[in-house]
């Protein structure tokens, strides 16, 4: 991860849209916790500016390739650019955070 | 994690450019030339190491339940982790419905634990077993019949059979289910039994509540039967009478027709019902109530309103006078015809008619005046039909208030008696006083005994009334009598009714009055109108014998206004009369007054007689009396009544 962008690429992407896709597995447990989880921190964090898209590989295994896919349940975050996965259930808030490099101080 | 193959794609995850723009990986891959490349790979390892750690990382902390592995030519497939499913096998296994999983030759690949208890058999003895070995006969074996023709899962009841062979029922649902291109049915099964249990025990309870609806239904039919007639006749009784006479009322309002109520009573009723008893009585009423409605129109109402009293409804009638034919015809049927007791005792009836035009009045007024006028029917000896008329009914409610007036009166200690002096005209001094009874109203004013004693006597008040009066009087009159001169003693008259004597022992009343007052006998004088002689009998003579042999005085009063004879002048034990008013006020202006005053003080000294001249106003008419050797006399002339403070001063100084 590149720390000397990070701000730059926060404050261009404030105001836009945030997208948001979860890698599924049915309605496999950590796929829900994982649902869940992501909903309510993109509701705390970025209310009215996300967008999660699901994909789930059991009913389509092939689309694992598009974001090369290894585990279920992956959040991978489309826009803001560049992309950046998470793998997990996403329980861990904290990790969640600076992982997709949401920074409270830069958002509004 | 395997390093890609080289056909992969190139990273997406490459460095943004400077300017923020994401250029995509294909632009990058183009813009690279071989030295980029190099590195690109390295930091392609570099991140593909990261991403692999993190996916460890996530495995050991169980954040994931499936993984991906790519499969060579047939693309990737998706691994799920044994506990992935575990949720739907935990809500499929604890459902409360028996599930299976059918193959499409009709064999159970799966069932869960709740089929195995309702099929009371181990789950390995259900998995592959055919599913038409849990079936009863006529039950739809196929999966291609429970899913049903549109294939869409029907659901459909029948029994299943379980390891004891016992039925069980239930309800199936079924869903089409392709697992790997194989085609199976799922299939959900519902234990009916405790429904039906519970649809039987319904059906049993409803069976029994429409039972019971129909018993209470049942009674209620007889209750509203006992509540509106009258078990003796089954006539309508008085409830269902005055409902009857109401609609009729307020029909009569529109259609401005008569409406006719007619009391009939029975005269001889009681006769039958003493001397034959009650049973005799009861055949007599029951003949009675079918005469009744034999000879009335259907639309007329007959009801039975107590013992002897039954009272037709003629709802619409042309006129009084059809209302009197038909009472007539009423009296007529029931007098001559076969009504009586066995006997032969021939019953009569006296009807009460009363009419309302147009819907006049109430069914209370209706029967209250048809009730009136066959009271007034039976007085003038029964046996026929009277027609109520507005002043017999004043004088009824006249009465009635009259009634009420004297018994609060008496109740309240309101009656007081006032005196009026007798003089002796030989020595023009005080002989007695006349008792008249007057009523105290609350306002303060006084009612005389002409408002209260006639209907005192009709209601029978007069009983009390005397015997109250004369306990005042002869408590009064011992306070007049002068100490020093003993031998002239004042008297006291008191009115008698014949009430009186027919209510008991009258001379046991005098006696014991006397007693407890202390008056001596002779001091009282009692006065017996003319009228209440004429029902002179035996016991009367007889109790105003004794009442004689107490040393009491008995006289006339009102003499020649009645029917008394010579006869009962001389059988009784009189001692006195007294000449009423109207002939004395007839002295001097009225010859034959004159005459009559004469004949009678007269016809008094040869019977040994004292004679009382009444109301006497004028000097002249005191004159004449004094004239025609007239004994004693009492009048305005001489003083009004005066009360019991007034007394001493009218003894002591006579004004005349």
């Amino acid at each position: 991860m590149n720390a000397v962008n990070e701000p730059a690429v926060v404050a261009a992407t404030a105001h836009e849209t945030w997208h948001l896709r979860l890698y599924v597995a049915g309605q496999s447990p950590k796929s829900l916790h994982a649902l869940v989880n992501l909903k309510s921190l993109c509701e705390k964090h970025l209310a009215g500016r996300y967008e999660i898209e699901i994909i789930d590989l059991v009913e389509n295994p092939s689309l694992a390739r598009t974001d090369d896919i290894l585990a279920i349940p992956t959040l991978v975050r489309r826009l803001p650019v560049p992309l950046r996965k998470i793998i997990g259930d996403l329980s861990d808030t904290e990790r969640v955070l600076v992982g997709l490099q949401i920074h409270p101080d830069c958002l509004s | 994690m395997p390093r890609p193959p080289p056909t992969m794609r190139p990273l997406p995850l490459a460095a943004p450019r400077a300017d923020g723009i994401d250029t995509g990986p294909v632009e990058m891959l183009a813009a690279t030339n071989r030295a980029d490349l190099h590195a690109a790979t390295c930091s392609d390892a570099l991140l593909r190491l990261a991403e692999a750690e993190d996916t460890l990382r996530a495995i050991r902390l169980g954040e994931v339940d499936a993984l991906v592995v790519s499969d060579g030519e047939s693309g990737q497939r998706v691994f799920t982790l044994s506990t992935a499913d575990r949720p739907y096998r935990m809500f499929v296994e604890n459902m409360r419905d028996g599930a299976a999983t059918l193959s499409s030759g009709g064999l159970i690949l799966y069932a869960n634990s709740r089929l195995a208890e309702m099929l009371s058999c181990s789950r390995e003895t259900i998995v592959g077993a055919a599913l038409a070995t849990f079936l009863a006969t006529g039950a739809p074996i196929g999966s291609e019949e429970i899913r049903g023709p549109d294939g869409l899962g029907a659901n459909i009841e029948f029994d299943l059979i379980d390891g004891n062979g016992a039925a069980v029922p239930v309800q199936v649902g079924s869903s089409p289910l392709v697992v790997d291109g194989e085609h199976l049915t799922c299939l959900t099964f519902t234990d009916l039994t405790a429904l039906k249990a519970q649809d039987r025990e319904i059906a049993r309870l409803s069976q029994a509540q429409s039972e019971r609806m129909a018993d209470l239904q049942d009674a209620q039919v007889a209750l509203t039967r006992q509540a509106t007639h009258d078990a003796l006749t089954g006539l309508p009784n008085r409830a269902l009478l005055v409902d009857r006479i109401d609609q009729s009322l307020a029909h009569a309002k529109r259609s401005g027709r008569c409406t006719a109520v007619l009391f009939v009573d029975l005269d001889r009723f009681k006769q039958v019902n003493d001397t034959q008893g009650h049973a005799a009585g009861d055949s007599v009423l029951r003949q009675v109530a079918d005469k009744l409605v034999a000879v009335l129109r259907p639309m007329d109402t007959v009801a039975r309103i107590g013992g002897d009293e039954f009272v037709v409804l003629a709802p619409d009638v042309e006129s009084q006078l059809q209302a009197v034919d038909i009472g007539a015809r009423l009296v007529t049927e029931l007098c001559h015809r076969s009504v009586g007791s066995q006997d032969g005792e021939r019953v009569a009836a006296s009807v009460g008619i009363s009419v309302s035009i147009a819907g006049r009045g109430t069914s209370e007024t209706l029967l209250k005046e048809a009730d009136t006028a066959m009271y007034q029917a039976k007085s003038h000896g029964g046996g026929h039909a009277e027609v109520f008329d507005a002043a017999l009914g004043r004088q009824v409610q006249e009465r009635s208030i009259a009634l009420r007036t004297l018994q609060s009166a008496l109740d309240d200690d309101r009656i007081i008696v006032h005196y009026q002096p007798i003089i002796d005209l030989a020595s023009g001094t005080v002989a007695g006083f006349e008792a008249l009874a007057r009523i105290t109203e609350p306002d303060g004013s006084v009612t005389l005994p002409a408002a209260f004693v006639p209907s005192a006597e009709d209601n029978g008040l007069v009983v009390p009334l005397g015997a109250q009066v004369l306990h005042m009087a002869c408590t009064e009159a011992c306070r007049w009598q002068p100490a020093d001169l003993p031998q002239r003693r004042l008297t006291v008259a008191v009115n008698l009714s014949s009430r009186q004597f027919q209510a008991g022992d009258l001379t046991s009343v005098v006696r014991t009055t006397l007693q407890r007052t202390g008056l001596h006998p002779s001091c009282l004088h009692l006065e017996l109108t003319e009228t209440a002689i004429i029902d002179l009998d035996a016991d009367f003579l007889q109790q105003l014998g004794r009442i004689g042999e107490l040393g009491v005085q008995i006289g006339l009063d009102d003499f020649g206004t009645g029917y008394a004879s010579l006869t009962h002048l001389r059988r009784l034990p009189l001692t006195f009369v007294k000449i009423d008013q109207s002939f004395v006020q007839g002295l001097r202006t009225n010859p034959e007054d004159d005459r009559i005053v004469s004949a009678v003080v007269d016809l008094a000294a040869n019977l040994g007689l004292r004679s009382i001249a009444e109301g006497v106003e004028t000097s002249s008419q005191l004159d004449r009396l004094r004239t025609l050797g007239c004994d004693q006399a009492q009048g305005y002339l001489f003083s009004h009544p005066v009360a019991p403070t007034g007394i001493p001063a009218a003894i002591q100084h006579p004004p005349w």
